[in-house]
């Protein structure tokens, strides 16, 4: 009872908060809002490009050239062998017929006909998997040149080197996105609990004249950080869904193009429903911090 | 915290109080009272002797340089946390300045302690108006600019008495008032000390007669005499 009965007058104080300075309250949510809006909308966007990531190979490959008298048992054998080795997600078998083939589709050379000999060797394509690093690439390669069949063995590791780069620098700027967002994020809270504050010395004053303890004093900032953060989630998950259903089809025609299908969505409403609470939390521990604070250097 | 304290013993004690603020302004030196459960006791000074700096320390916003301060056999200063909100709770105070909220009615400002004391908004609001009625303020529905003086400082008087403390201290209660709102609001205090409240009143003068009861200390160049 007691509980419930301090709890309701938070929220009533927030309220009152809320009317003392209404145009900063907007202002914090809308800056809320544009913090948010950023990393939410590239999560919508990574979340919805998984898919199509998921089909491309971005494993790196060693093309394991094959001397011409290996007979086709042994391939076979040596096929197997290495799909079973650790780290490695496929390997294909390009006949030598099969490349010859494909050669004279792609020169368009008639020429290759009249050849009295298949010049080409059977190949093994050894694709590792993605999460393989570049070290581990040239090991891998040094391995497979030594066994028995092998006349040569050629990975382009440079790609994958600029992949995994890519890749690095991506993480470290969805990072960086992300510790600014949310330090950004900290910033509007604080500053918002300092204002009101100010607003608020006159009630501060008396709440500690009639003996109310630091968490009474603290609760409707804590409450009012809590909602700010919150509505500023919920304006972002609009903006959002806004751009994303404004930009969705002119991005599904350019996935298009490249024989893809790209569907741009907001995150699924159970993952907003944490995100909602996660930015209430935070924002509410981080209110109740400042206002602790802000009473101590007040006191 | 005061049902234990022994009923004979002095609610409110200072013991050789001294209180500088800065090497070139002494406000207190070597001051001695004690007031009682059931006193009222007024004291007078220039302005600027120290009285509200001698309410101060009792309600534990200042810690004493030298000497002790006790209210029911605690020392404010000394305390922390839960322990000084307990204290604090079972003190009223009544600041020169009032301090009434201006965004919300008299009704809620006299609710305020009741609630930061845990009550229930039906509770705070019962013993608020009982509060008001006590303090002759029948109807405080109105914000307190729409109040006068004497009302006001009635309603703060409500306000610091909602909680039911053992000690009221209450700073320049007559400071703006007429001779005769001045001898109501004295009437008034005596009565909570008859109740059995320590009731301690600063005041630069004597504003109208103070009741038979009431106990005179003066505060004079940081010394106090009977």
């Amino acid at each position: 009872m007691k509980a419930l009965a301090v709890r309701a007058h938070a929220l009533r104080e927030m309220a009152r908060l809320f009317r003392r300075r209404p145009g900063s309250f907007l202002l914090a949510v809308v800056l809320a809002a544009a913090a948010f809006t950023v990393p939410l909308a590239g999560a919508s966007i990574a979340r919805s490009a998984a898919p199509l990531a998921q089909q491309l190979p971005i494993g790196p490959e060693i093309n394991l050239f094959l001397a011409a008298s290996a007979p086709t048992t042994d391939i076979r054998q040596l096929q197997s062998q290495l799909a079973a080795r650790p780290g490695v997600a496929q390997v294909e078998w390009i006949t030598r017929e099969a490349a010859l083939k494909a050669l004279a589709q792609r020169t368009g050379s008639s020429g290759l006909g009249d050849l009295k000999a298949n010049p080409l060797p059977d190949v093994l394509v050894v694709t590792l998997s993605a999460q393989t690093a570049p070290g581990e690439v040239e090991k891998t390669l040094a391995e497979l040149r030594r066994l028995p069949r092998v006349e040569s063995a050629v990975a382009d590791t440079g790609w994958h080197r600029q992949l995994t780069a890519i890749l690095r620098a991506a993480t470290l700027a969805v990072a960086l996105v992300g510790g600014l967002a949310a330090a950004l994020l900290v910033l509007i809270v604080l500053a918002s609990v300092q204002l009101q504050l100010t607003t608020s010395a006159e009630y501060v004053r008396v709440l500690r004249l009639v003996g109310a303890d630091t968490r009474f004093m603290v609760r409707p900032f804590a409450y009012a950080g809590a909602l700010t953060l919150a509505l500023g989630m919920l304006a972002a998950a609009g903006l959002t869904w806004a751009g994303l259903a404004a930009v969705a089809p002119q991005a599904a025609d350019l996935a298009q193009i490249y024989g893809a299908t790209l569907s741009l969505q907001t995150l699924p409403p159970q993952w907003l429903a944490a995100l909602l609470a996660a930015a209430a939390i935070v924002g509410g521990a981080t209110a109740a911090l400042g206002a602790r604070w802000g009473l101590r250097r007040t006191r | 915290m005061t049902q234990a304290y022994p009923a004979n013993a002095p609610l409110i004690e200072l013991v050789r109080v001294r209180k500088d603020f800065g090497p070139a302004r002494p406000v207190l030196r070597e001051v001695s009272f004690a007031v009682e459960r059931g006193q009222l006791v007024v004291l007078t000074g220039a302005n600027g002797a120290g009285k509200s700096t001698v309410l101060q320390l009792i309600a534990g916003w200042l810690a004493p340089d030298e000497g002790r301060v006790a209210v029911a056999g605690e020392e404010p200063a000394r305390l922390r946390g839960a322990a000084l909100t307990a204290l604090r709770r079972a003190i009223g105070i009544v600041p020169q300045e009032l301090q009434l909220l201006s965004d919300r009615s008299v009704l809620e400002n006299v609710m305020l302690p009741a609630l930061a004391a845990g009550l229930s908004r039906k509770a705070a609001r019962e013993r608020a108006g009982a509060a008001l009625q006590r303090v002759g303020l029948a109807d405080g529905d109105a914000p307190p600019a729409r109040f006068s003086a004497g009302a006001q400082q009635r309603a703060a008087l409500a306000r610091a008495i909602v909680n039911r403390p053992a000690v009221l201290l209450v700073d320049e209660p007559t400071a703006f008032l007429d001779a005769a709102a001045a001898a109501d609001l004295l009437h008034l205090l005596a009565e909570f000390a008859q109740a059995g409240v320590a009731v301690l009143m600063a005041s630069h003068g004597e504003p109208a007669p103070l009741p038979a009861a009431a106990r005179r200390l003066r505060l004079s160049e940081g010394r106090i005499s009977e």
